[in-house]
């Protein structure tokens, strides 16, 4: 009996990795997003992973899998509260971006102008811009998010209008 | 920076991760192996306390009746203590029903609103009623009766159990909740 519970586990530990390994480069870009220095890239990667691993056996796939990585990856990162670490640091980044480059690598600068305007919006702009960014429809936004569609709609207007802004008093 | 050139410049970081393993398989399953711990450390906390306060309760209780000391103040303590007990159960209740992985971002938002107007009003509701309290125990005891010696360590009696009242308030439920706040302050015109 015990051994079959094992054999479970196992299979659920496997089936797990696997889609992390499948989204791990969308999880690794929200956190992108939302890190701060209080809030590491690091730190904030290895608690998406944890509160996916702790909700994996309750999905139920009436969503689908992106939709539902995005939404704890995108809740964890706004509630996200360093102090409050269960957990000590395990995970380390093989991959991570330094925000702090050198000017004149172009990828990293334009990666830092990424960083710099999407990190002047609100914590739900933020995120509504990253959904847009991964090419998400305004269904699938609404639907991580909450929000309706037609509220997204507007919120992605009004973020247009935000960015057009920024870039004028640059 | 229009949204088309930010999309530009979201292609080259997904250019940049692509191929790339972030994360060791033997690093991901160690932290798997972590998972036990909940995330929910403020209705964790609340049931600390619910759990340090019923013993002390029952105990008060006993004291009570068993030595017939049922005075007004007593009274007091004992009505407020019952209903705010069941409070921290109601809102203990409502922090593990917060589901960040089933709830879209929007109802984790009105919930962590929620869950800071009512701890606002509970640290006004508590100092209210020690301050009434400690007035009316002042009364009741005649404390000026006994000399300055015993009204100063009055003071200091309740002045420091407020202040330690306050103390966990602060540090244990508030700085949490403002620290998760802080991020969604710009969202409440939503909810």
């Amino acid at each position: 009996m015990r051994e079959r519970t094992t054999e479970a586990n196992n299979l659920i530990e496997q089936e797990f990795l696997s889609v992390i390994h499948e989204y791990e480069r969308v999880i690794y870009k929200v956190c992108y997003l939302y890190a701060t220095p209080n809030a590491p890239l690091n730190d904030l990667y290895q608690d998406v992973i944890l509160n996916l691993w702790k909700a994996f056996p309750k999905f139920r796939k009436e969503c689908k899998i992106s939709t539902w990585i995005y939404r704890i990856a995108l809740n964890t990162c706004i509630s996200f509260y360093r102090k409050e670490k269960n957990v000590p640091e395990i995970v380390s980044l093989t991959e991570e971006i330094d925000r702090t480059v050198e000017t004149h690598d172009p990828i990293n600068e334009m990666l830092r102008q990424l960083y710099r305007m999407i990190n002047q919006l609100g914590q739900l702009d933020k995120s509504i811009i990253l959904l847009y960014l991964e090419d998400k429809s305004y269904e699938e936004i609404a639907e991580i998010t909450g929000l309706t569609v037609t509220n997204v709609a507007t919120k992605l207007s009004r973020i247009k209008d935000k960015l057009k802004r920024m870039k004028k008093e640059e | 920076m229009e949204l088309e050139e930010l999309k530009k410049s979201w292609n080259v970081l997904d250019e940049h991760l692509k191929d790339k393993v972030l994360i060791k398989e033997e690093e991901l399953s160690k932290l798997i192996a972590h998972a036990g711990k909940g995330i929910h450390a403020i209705a964790s906390l609340n049931i600390k306390l619910i759990l340090i306060s019923l013993p002390v309760l029952i105990l008060f209780l006993a004291e009570v009746l068993l030595h017939n000391r049922l005075n007004p103040i007593y009274v007091i303590i004992l009505l407020a203590w019952i209903p705010a007990l069941c409070w921290d159960i109601v809102t203990t209740r409502f922090l593990q029903r917060t589901q960040i992985d089933e709830m879209p971002l929007v109802e984790v938002i009105s919930r962590v609103n929620r869950i800071h107007r009512w701890t606002i009003r509970e640290r006004l509701f508590a100092i209210a009623f020690l301050l009434i309290l400690a007035i009316l125990s002042f009364i009741y005891w005649q404390v000026w009766q006994y000399g300055m010696g015993m009204m100063i360590f009055f003071f200091l009696l309740w002045g420091g159990g407020l202040g330690l009242i306050l103390w966990i308030y602060r540090k244990k439920f508030l700085n949490r909740i403002h620290e998760i706040k802080k991020n969604l302050r710009e969202l409440n015109e939503l909810i």
